[in-house]
């Protein structure tokens, strides 16, 4: 073997190394943090102590589940996730089916518009929301935030409700036509069923969205009105209590539920978008 | 029949147009309007009737100057080493052939997207606080819990974390269309792993790595919780002080400007960015 061809092999070796190395700590990094609050929200401990806990227990949990102030966050999150998707949903999907069915001058402008908000840090979409109830008198805090994050969601509803019409041709509801249904008709019997994993997975993202919203909410709530994650917020602030934790273990729970409906559903490989050259599959 | 057709369109696109333009356009516009309002100390918002420019003259004070530089700076940094450890992971989970690694480390990933910010923020201040599995790591570095840079490193790592799941994704959808054929066929020819890597699939995916460097800043200029809880109050991110003039000084007139010149900022630098890739690309085509 010739020095250059060894020396090569010396440098592809070690490139190895360390991206397997990067790859290893960088997982790491992001699994740790989580799975460290998983054990330490079932401490048996009274106090904040050194990881790993002595004893186990459930008493976070307990605390949790008792408290008047998280409960009615989580029944007020609840509700608020629910009403705002279904608003999301339904005008995301009218207006996706226009986008991709419809050819008008504008087009392009329009679409650029209805995904502006993405840009637009939640924060001052949330101070701005404050001004525009305030100044036409909408103060009820669960009304400003449903509406809220509808708009927050609806970008988001818009965009994967326009890809999986998309795959959906046309010539099946010319088809029905043809066939004497109206285009109501149609649409209501070809293209949403059809279209059904692709709004249900829109659905599931404005859920998710909705419920760990804070950044617009924190300046929507009233005396009355708070939801869990501000909830949990403002106790973070005040002292590091691991009722938290027990929190983060309940929503965590949460979203593997969700992602397992969503694999089930369409996919996780379609959520980033199928390739070409995949070597995988 | 057009003109049905169109009107059709007209009718499916006005909830959603109605919708931006009640609960985006005009809460924007109207925020421009309270920023040019005189404030007068004791009232909550600006007076009626009233025009100055002096709630953006006073932001030229060198306190504000640092929150902006700090919001900028830290969107730069974290962005720049989420890109660097993120090229790795999402090259990996492209080319890794068992099927139960990739669906494990992209559950994970997507997992992260979906989970709140609340639970991560508290995560990462668990893991540099005291009982932290990270203390003994500053400790080791003689970082005090109270110096600094403590709080800038709590910080970036804090923005890491919500950073590298949402680049890993997006460069995996980049470079899972790139033939890796090509790699190998340039490693036949004689290039050394690294050289074939950087001349074919890296260079492909160029275009990724700016959609993802924008997703990126652009997440973390609009952090609030993760500077809020991490920064403690030291390092202050211009969203925290948007929130303090709402909560704390009260001061709408003031927040107000704020809030505008952090979106001037943010549409000028992510449209900027576009713009350069747009010539970039214009010269490769000529």
């Amino acid at each position: 073997m010739s020095m250059k061809s060894r020396r090569k092999r010396a440098i592809d070796a070690l490139g190895g190394t360390i991206f397997f190395t990067l790859v290893a700590l960088t997982i790491a990094f992001l699994v740790t943090p989580i799975l460290m609050v998983l054990v330490m929200s079932f401490d048996g401990r009274e106090f904040l102590g050194p990881f790993p806990p002595s004893s186990f227990s459930l008493q976070y949990y307990e605390s949790l589940f008792g408290s008047r102030v998280y409960m009615a966050g989580l029944k007020n999150t609840a509700i608020i996730a629910v009403a705002s998707t279904v608003i999301a949903c339904a005008v995301g999907i009218l207006a996706a089916f226009a986008l991709v069915r419809y050819k008008f001058p504008g087009k392009a402008s329009v679409e650029a518009f209805f995904m502006s908000p993405l840009i637009v840090p939640g924060v001052i979409l949330g101070f701005s929301l404050l001004l525009f109830y305030s100044a036409i008198g909408v103060l009820d805090g669960m009304w400003r935030i449903i509406f809220a994050h509808a708009l927050v969601s609806l970008p988001y509803t818009i965009r994967v409700a326009q890809t999986s019409l998309a795959g959906i041709p046309s010539t099946l509801t010319e088809a029905a036509m043809s066939l004497g249904a109206t285009e109501r008709q149609a649409f209501f019997s070809i293209t949403l069923p059809l279209a059904r994993a692709g709004v249900l997975s829109s659905g599931v993202l404005a859920l998710a969205h909705s419920i760990d919203e804070v950044n617009v909410s924190i300046f929507l709530v009233d005396a009355y009105t708070t939801t869990l994650p501000i909830a949990l917020l403002s106790n973070m602030r005040q002292q590091f209590d691991l009722t938290i934790a027990a929190a983060s273990g309940v929503i965590i729970l949460f979203v593997v539920l969700l992602i397992v409906i969503v694999d089930r559903l369409v996919g996780l490989d379609k959520v980033i978008g199928g390739g070409v050259h995949d070597r995988a599959r | 029949m057009t003109r049905a057709r169109s009107s059709a369109a007209l009718l499916l696109l006005f909830p959603a147009a109605a919708v931006f333009s009640v609960l985006y356009l005009s809460p924007l516009v109207m925020t421009l309007r309270e920023s040019l309002k005189v404030h007068e100390s004791g009232s909550i918002g600006g007076t009626p009737g009233t025009w100055t420019l002096s709630n953006y003259s006073d932001l030229l004070h060198s306190a504000y100057g640092n929150v902006l530089f700090d919001t900028f700076f830290f969107g730069v940094v974290a962005t720049l080493i989420s890109l660097t450890v993120s090229y790795p992971l999402a090259y990996y989970i492209n080319g890794v052939r068992r099927i139960w690694i990739r669906k494990s480390v992209l559950t994970l990933l997507v997992a992260m997207l979906f989970s709140g910010g609340v639970v991560r923020v508290y995560a990462i201040a668990l893991a540099v606080g005291p009982a932290g599995f990270l203390a003994p790591l500053f400790s080791a570095a003689g970082i005090s819990p109270n110096a600094i840079l403590f709080l800038e490193i709590s910080l970036i790592i804090g923005l890491l974390n919500f950073t590298i799941p949402i680049v890993t994704i997006t460069l995996l959808s980049a470079i899972k269309n790139i033939d890796m054929h090509l790699e190998d066929a340039a490693q036949t020819l004689g290039a050394p792993r690294w050289v074939a890597f950087f001349d074919t699939t890296f260079r492909l995916s160029i275009e990724g790595l700016i959609s993802a460097s924008i997703l990126s800043f652009a997440i973390c200029v609009s952090a609030f919780v993760v500077p809020m809880i991490l920064g403690r109050g030291i390092i202050v991110f211009a969203t925290n002080l948007i929130f303090s003039r709402f909560a704390e000084v009260t001061n709408h007139p003031s927040g107000a400007a704020i809030a505008i010149v952090l979106l001037l900022i943010s549409v000028v630098i992510i449209y900027g960015f576009l713009r350069l890739f747009a010539k970039r690309e214009q010269r490769a085509a000529a």
